[in-house]
């Protein structure tokens, strides 16, 4: 690299600062390189990046704001999902760079974002992923992800066969945050278990997470209601109904109609639940607009 | 593949929920790794495509559907509390 090529800011860029460029760019508030062999210590088989691209060595993964900071203090909870942000991004960004890796060092390259194949088991684990790429580390809330800067990230990720420089796990868990700490030796609780112990249970001890215990399948319920499998749910119940005036207020009734909307227009398809989340001290500066968190990009 | 049946489903579901990723527990922030499809039907000696079925229905089926009508008031209830009413 010349002296004069840096002086007049035409360095060239390391493959890994330029994929993070464009990342940035596109759209991502975080982006991180995990390596496959890294993941595979912790994934199981069938679940791995080469399980999806035979041969991967890298995954690229990227994060930004799962809402606006205005959602989160919306009284209609149904806004707070149906107004995610980086959800309706998320997958251009990562096909961008898997296009990038492709057109520029000629590896072959996918993209992912979370979607399952197998009921509600995904091809991998993004939250894995993002904790090897260094954006954050697993929380009480569900084992979700946290930035210490950012809060809740919303995930998806390129994988490539192209060897890339990986960046390091963090040193320091972000959850439990210090406020979090406080309220646990006062009232032996949290505020994301307070605000569901039917979802949630775990335990601090001098100031960490001593365990923890997610029931998924109480949170799926939960938070996908408006979903496919909310409606599979009602629908259901309505072919069980012997009655045949209750079963048309079943079908034609709001919550049905609802269903079926969403499920034909994908209104509200990408059901969620972000109450154990919501009163989660790492997510206030996130929620502020305007604040110095919410303008900072990158890790 | 072999086709699931009540009788097959009301064997085995409770130790495909067991082994699944339907609780997940953790040391610290270290997940406790849940069993994949393949080696719970290795546990169990069914074939994979069979557990996947079981457990496919037991992620709807699982779940009382009144706990499912109440999730939107409990989001209601908890939003209105939480966000401060304009006055």
């Amino acid at each position: 690299m010349s002296q004069v090529a840096r002086d007049l800011g035409q360095e060239e860029l390391s493959p890994e600062a330029r994929i993070k460029k464009l990342a940035r760019e596109a759209g991502a508030l975080v982006v991180g390189i995990a390596s496959v062999a890294d993941i595979n210590r912790f994934a199981p088989k069938g679940h791995r990046p080469n399980d999806m691209l035979r041969g991967a060595r890298s995954v690229i993964v990227t994060g930004g704001k799962p809402n606006t900071a205005g959602a989160f203090e919306s009284p209609e909870p149904r806004l707070l999902t149906s107004l995610r942000t980086y959800p309706a991004i998320r997958k251009a960004i990562v096909m961008k760079i898997a296009a990038h890796i492709e057109e520029r060092y000629g590896h072959p390259s996918i993209f992912y974002d979370g979607g399952t194949v197998w009921g509600l088991v995904p091809h991998m684990s993004l939250k894995l992923a993002a904790e090897r790429a260094g954006l954050g580390t697993r929380s009480l809330a569900g084992g979700v992800i946290l930035n210490p800067i950012h809060g809740l990230l919303n995930l998806s990720v390129t994988i490539t066969t192209m060897p890339l420089e990986a960046d390091a796990p963090l040193d320091t868990p972000v959850c439990p945050h210090p406020a979090c700490v406080e309220i646990w030796a006062r009232e032996r609780t949290t505020p994301c278990l307070s605000a569901c112990p039917e979802c949630l249970e775990g335990e601090l001890e001098n100031g960490s997470v001593k365990w923890m215990r997610y029931k998924a399948y109480l949170c799926q319920a939960r938070a996908r209601g408006q979903g496919p499998l909310g409606l599979q749910k009602m629908l259901y119940e309505i072919l069980q109904e012997k009655d045949p005036e209750q079963q048309k207020l079943l079908v034609f009734g709001e919550r049905f109609t609802r269903l079926i909307a969403s499920a034909s227009f994908s209104s509200e398809l990408v059901a969620g639940c972000y109450e154990c989340l919501r009163p989660c001290p790492l997510l206030a500066p996130n929620r502020r607009a305007g604040s110095g968190a919410a303008k900072t990009s990158g890790v | 593949m072999q086709t699931l049946t009540p009788e097959i489903y009301r064997r085995y579901r409770d130790e495909v929920f067991k082994h699944s990723l339907a609780i997940q527990e953790y040391d610290g922030l270290t997940p406790r790794r849940a069993l994949t499809d393949a080696e719970i039907g290795a546990r169990l000696e069914i074939p994979a495509e069979l557990v996947t079925e079981i457990r496919c229905v037991l992620e709807v089926d699982g779940v009382p559907l009144v706990f499912w009508k109440e999730a939107e008031s409990f989001k209601q209830v908890r939003c209105l509390k939480r966000v401060k009413p304009d006055d």
